[in-house]
């Protein structure tokens, strides 16, 4: 699975303004509706069911990455949006670092394989140093979109 | 004390597969005991420890995984995480 085939290119931030979870959270599934990713009218559905998977634990995976997810009956194919903070948001993560990288995800509840697949794809691009720290210093979406562009095409190495 | 290391091949029984919550649970685990663990699927080897090196693995339900473990309490924490595929992540 590419970026291509789950991240929303209109709704990738590049200058995330929250500096808490749920803060965080509530902007990107907002990039997703404007989108028009995510239906308006489950806005508030969908943020709850992210935040109470982030009560189970954190989604802070180490090395300032997070990903944020949910399943939800709203949606009918794996949706995703990328979004990067340049000051960082506590985020609860394993390793107690702050997070400047998300990659937020809403998956149709009966496609478990989809989700895994996405999250295959996300931390195997980014266990190349380059790739994560180009993706951290991005300064606009365009930036953050030829990057994974990038990866898709195996520009980086892992 | 022992410089052997152990191996065993550990099926992921949980319908959704080795996923951020299961990986965050084998890096906790293992990070309680002396000892090294190493996770391998298909000749792609990362260490327990790191949940995006987990991820990376893309591990799906009926997959194999083989389980190394090194240093003074490699039984212990290959039992772990044992318990931990057995139970599917306390999942399904």
């Amino acid at each position: 699975m590419k970026f291509a085939d789950f991240v929303s290119r209109g709704a990738i931030r590049a200058q995330l303004g929250a500096v808490d979870k749920e803060g965080a959270i509530r902007e990107m599934v907002q990039s997703l509706v404007e989108a028009k990713n995510v239906d308006a009218k489950e806005f508030d559905s969908i943020v709850k069911a992210i935040l109470k998977r982030e009560e189970l634990g954190s989604t802070g995976i180490g090395r300032g990455v997070a990903v944020p997810h949910t399943k939800h009956p709203s949606v009918d194919r794996l949706v995703g949006t990328v979004a990067v903070s340049s000051v960082g948001v506590d985020f609860a993560s394993l390793d107690g670092e702050t997070v400047n990288l998300f990659f937020l995800l809403i998956s149709p509840p009966d496609r478990p394989g989809d989700h895994l697949r996405a999250l295959e794809n996300i931390s195997r691009q980014l266990r190349d140093d380059t790739f994560c720290r180009f993706l951290k210093q991005a300064k606009t979406a365009e930036e953050i979109q030829q990057l994974l562009d990038e990866a898709d095409n195996n520009q980086f190495s892992s | 004390m022992s410089d052997a290391s152990l191996k065993r091949t550990m099926i992921v029984a949980n319908r959704a597969g080795m996923h951020a919550r299961a990986a965050a649970m084998i890096a906790v685990a293992v990070r309680r005991f002396n000892a090294r663990v190493t996770i391998t699927k298909s000749n792609n080897q990362v260490e327990a420890t790191d949940v995006l090196q987990l991820l990376s693995l893309g591990a799906a339900q009926g997959e194999e995984v083989e389980v190394e473990a090194s240093g003074d309490e490699a039984q212990q924490a290959i039992d772990a995480l044992q318990e931990m595929f057995v139970t599917k992540f306390g999942e399904d």
